[in-house]
């Protein structure tokens, strides 16, 4: 764990400057099909630091990904829009830009690596002919200088004998060399901002380490701030500095890493750290949380988990409880429930 | 945790002297399927028929070296009135030529004088090529008295122009006794033995884009030998060199076949000529023109010239083909004539006149693929037809497979009201009647104003794009859902560069069998258009109008023929597509 010990170190340092590089306010993206609104993400808001890790987390469904996908602004558009909220890149809303402006954004400034390795690299070229054609679009290099820097990456991101390996096609490498191709092609251009979704989950669980591991070096390396979107908590708990929780399309809990594993305040969060399994007591039933995740196209009034939570009271029926500072905590920790004092009874 | 990613263990690790690029690995996967080797070389052979054709059939000779005595005479005789022309306005004064100047008359003075000037130099020119140099002076000093004339003449001396003129004249009535051809054989020391003219009809008659194409073609052809010495020898089979010469080598091969077109107009003229048909055989076998050395291709037939004695004759290699000389009746088969039992009566024939070059009556290779209904030779119009067809299938199927591709990556990329659009309009296409369609759109296409070939292409590509569409439409749709789609937006790459650097590529394999079915289906198109009267015209052939020549089960070698070469290209053509399909998908591949 030393890695991780010194990484928050230094990140203490680094929060002294603490300058936000990406904030979302308040952002809605719907989807609209025949059967009515998809809310996928309502109302989200959270902040990641220049040079620090924001983990999301949060089930399936949840808005992790499409909250992802609006930030690079790729939503497909119809069916999904953003219909309201703010991205602010450097103090720059993102939904002000032209398309054109746009593009110089992603993959320069941000980039986004996917889960699935084996469909996010172009079955028909090279997998140097990816990562050439991008450098020189955003840095007007030479094919050569371009050819250069493609075999420069992909030495960094731990690829043998990336000489030959340039010249090969995205099926002739295993999965683990493939997510390493595409961290490659993300980072070709040194961007601020990397956005990771679900960077391991395709991944066997040797190479997610090392896959996770190459991300927290290369972040060391160039400082860039990294958005790390996961449903793993062991991912987060190993690399994020602070983190999201999200539910039904909204953020229900931000805290610091530590902070939020010592104390999770929100009945949803202490819900997923009971259901992790315990390795002090082999043998048991794992605790789950009771119903499942409610339609993106029927959410529940008020509070969107009350309808399995064990404290729900009417109050929760009638009114959505905002995202507020906790009263007690050292570090920057909101939650949105409006029965704080009971959960910590679960 | 700390351990550095460096991932040593993961690769192969194995050292590699060289890694193989996607067209070494194209290029390796279609060595090794045999099929489409045959296919590739059938389909140059055919395209090498198509574009020389004028060198394989023709009726005029490669080679001429003769003596044109009918030029020679007139030219002869007409030295004295040409003379008298230029006198005409010499006799005048500028003033007296422009006040009763004609409205088709040379606007000045000085041209007028010149316009009356050239033939008499034309003629000379001919006589002098007919000539030996010691000929020359005479007809020199001829021309220089005329020179003279116009010179007097503009200058205002009436006096010298008239005796000059007069010199002028009584020189031209002496050359034209002096110098008449002495005919071969003949005894008397009278006249001028004449020296053959050496000519290239043929060359003259070829413009600069068959030189263009021939030249083109021959390097084609002859591709596996120059590969072999610029690879091994010029780049000592170093790959990477290989790999960075394929460029050079494709452009290098276009210019020189630019280069030779440029040439062969400046050696020839490359005047653009329609090849139907030439006077040379006529007038050699006439006696017009005296050959003493004439080179006629190997088919020395050209494609429009008649022999109608000869109509729908059998290939002279078949026994029923056989022909008397002298009464023009065939000998055997079906149409042997039968004498009336009562009268012994024989409807006459015309016997066949044996043009100066071809081959003799019964020889097997006169008609190798009979005739058709004007006793055209059926091999020669079957060489020159090809030249229709595949034009018009290889043109068609590429047009039509760019605007497929094109609509199709509009509607299935971009989707909503585009793909709707698109969509609807390609489904009022396709309900109607394509061939009504077409035959329509060739109807009110204007043939002085597009030659019928292309009109053919363009409509052909306008109406049979849709199938191509949709097909792209379709993999577009299957594979816009895929992650290096939305990842290639993710880095940023704009629309435009998504869908066709990144997406159409994926989709192309579909499209590249459906391109060879096209080319397939535009040969035939074209010869149902053809053969309905709105493709090409006569004396024109295509494979399809050629196969339309007759019905009857007893003209077997208008069907066959024709028939079998459509077949053939068609086979092929798939066969390669295949083939190039397969090899051009890295997946399939390890």
């Amino acid at each position: 764990m030393t890695l991780s010990e010194t990484k928050q170190d230094t990140d203490r340092e680094r929060r002294g400057a603490a300058v936000p590089l990406l904030e979302l306010k308040d952002l809605r993206t719907y989807f609209y099909s025949e059967e009515g609104v998809a809310r996928a993400v309502d109302g989200v808001s959270y902040t990641l630091l220049e040079g620090e890790t924001l983990g999301v987390v949060g089930e399936s469904g949840c808005g992790k990904s499409v909250t992802a996908l609006s930030v690079m602004q790729l939503i497909p558009i119809p069916p999904g829009k953003i219909v309201d909220g703010e991205i602010l890149f450097r103090g720059k809303n993102l939904l002000e830009l032209t398309g054109a402006e746009m593009r110089k954004i992603r993959g320069n400034e941000i980039a986004m690596i996917f889960q699935e390795p084996m469909t996010a690299l172009n079955p028909v070229y090279t997998v140097g002919n990816q990562i050439i054609e991008t450098v020189m679009l955003h840095q007007g290099l030479s094919k050569l200088a371009a050819r250069d820097r493609a075999i420069e990456m992909l030495s960094k991101v731990g690829i043998p004998s990336p000489e030959s390996r340039v010249d090969d096609y995205p099926h002739q490498l295993s999965g683990g060399m493939r997510q390493r191709v595409m961290i490659a092609m993300a980072m070709s251009c040194g961007p601020s901002l990397l956005i990771a979704d679900e960077p391991s989950t395709a991944l066997d669980v040797t190479i997610q380490a090392q896959i996770l591991n190459l991300i927290a070096e290369l972040q060391e390396d160039t400082g860039m701030s990294v958005l790390l979107i996961t449903h793993d908590l062991a991912v987060i708990a190993e690399t994020a500095d602070h983190v999201a929780v999200m539910y039904a399309g909204k953020v229900v809990e931000y805290a610091g890493t530590p902070e939020l594993f010592e104390r999770p305040r929100h009945p949803y969060t202490i819900g997923l750290f009971r259901s992790l399994p315990d390795l002090a007591a082999p043998g048991q039933r794992l605790p789950t949380i009771p119903g499942v995740v409610p339609s993106a196209f029927h959410f529940p009034s008020g509070c969107r988990f009350r309808t399995r939570c064990s404290i729900a009271t009417d109050l929760c029926a009638r009114s959505e409880p905002p995202l507020a500072k906790v009263a007690d905590s050292t570090d920057v920790h909101t939650v949105a429930c409006h029965h704080l004092a009971e959960a910590q009874t679960l | 945790m700390t351990e550095p990613s460096t991932a040593a263990g993961l690769g192969d690790g194995e050292p590699r002297t060289y890694s193989k690029d996607y067209w070494d690995l194209v290029f390796e996967q279609l060595a090794r399927r045999p099929l489409f080797k045959i296919g590739m070389t059938i389909l140059a052979l055919l395209y090498a028929t198509a574009i020389y054709a004028p060198l394989i059939a023709n009726d005029r000779p490669y080679v001429l070296e003769a003596i044109d005595y009918r030029a020679y005479k007139k030219a002869a005789r007409m030295l004295g009135p040409v003379t008298s022309g230029v006198l005409r306005i010499a006799k005048q004064t500028e003033e007296e030529y422009l006040a009763d100047r004609g409205e088709r008359a040379p606007a000045t003075y000085e041209g007028a004088l010149d316009a009356e000037l050239s033939p008499a130099v034309s003629r000379v020119a001919t006589m002098l090529d007919h000539l030996p140099p010691e000929d020359a002076p005479e007809l020199e000093r001829f021309l220089g008295l005329l020179e003279d004339v116009k010179a007097a003449a503009l200058a205002g001396d009436a006096a010298t122009v008239a005796s000059v003129g007069d010199e002028a004249k009584a020189l031209a009535k002496t050359i034209r006794k002096e110098y008449a051809p002495r005919e071969e054989g003949s005894e008397s020391e009278e006249g001028k033995v004449l020296i053959g003219v050496v000519s290239y009809p043929m060359f003259e008659a070829t413009s600069r884009w068959e030189a263009f194409f021939m030249a083109l073609w021959a390097l084609v052809l002859t591709w596996p030998i120059w590969n072999f010495l610029i690879n091994r020898v010029l780049l000592r089979r170093d790959r990477e060199r290989i790999r960075r010469w394929r460029k050079p080598k494709y452009f290098g091969t276009l210019a020189i076949a630019l280069v030779t077109s440029m040439v062969w107009a400046s050696l020839f003229g490359g005047e653009s000529a329609t090849f139907d048909t030439a006077p040379y055989k006529s007038a050699l076998t006439k006696g017009g023109l005296v050959a003493t050395r004439v080179i006629f291709p190997p088919l020395p037939i050209g494609y429009a010239e008649t022999h109608l004695a000869e109509a729908y004759r059998p290939p002279t290699w078949t026994e029923t083909s056989i022909m008397d000389e002298v009464t023009g009746h065939y000998v055997a088969g079906v149409r042997k004539p039968k004498a009336d039992p009562i009268t012994g009566f024989l409807p006459p024939a015309t016997p066949v006149e044996i043009r100066h070059g071809e081959p003799g009556l019964n020889d097997w290779n006169r008609h190798i693929a009979g005739t058709d209904s004007l006793g055209r030779d059926f091999l020669v119009r079957i060489a020159w037809g090809g030249r229709v067809s595949l034009t018009v299938g290889i043109l068609s199927s590429a047009l039509l497979t760019v605007i497929g591709v094109i609509f199709g990556c509009l509607a299935g990329f971009f989707g909503g009201w585009v793909d709707i659009a698109i969509m609807r309009f390609i489904e009022i296409l396709q309900s109607l009647p394509a061939m009504f369609l077409i035959l329509m759109a060739m109807a009110f296409t204007d043939p002085n104003f597009i030659d019928p070939i292309f009109a053919i292409v363009i409509v052909i590509a306008l109406i049979r794009w849709t199938g191509v569409a949709r097909l792209v439409r379709g993999e577009f749709l299957r594979l816009r859902e895929q992650e290096f789609v939305v990842a290639a937006r993710a880095l940023g790459f704009s629309s435009w560069r998504t869908i066709f650097r990144h997406v159409l590529p994926n989709a192309m394999s579909p499209v590249i069998v459906s391109a060879a079915f096209a080319v397939a289906s535009g040969i035939l198109t074209e010869s149902v258009v053809s053969f309905l009267g709105f493709g090409v015209r006569p004396p024109q052939a295509s494979w399809g109008s050629l196969v339309n020549e007759s019905k009857s089960p007893d003209h077997w070698w208008i069907q066959v023929f024709p028939g079998l070469l459509i077949f053939l290209t068609v086979t092929c053509y798939n066969l390669v597509g295949d083939a190039v399909r397969d090899a051009l998908d890295p997946k399939l591949k390890v």
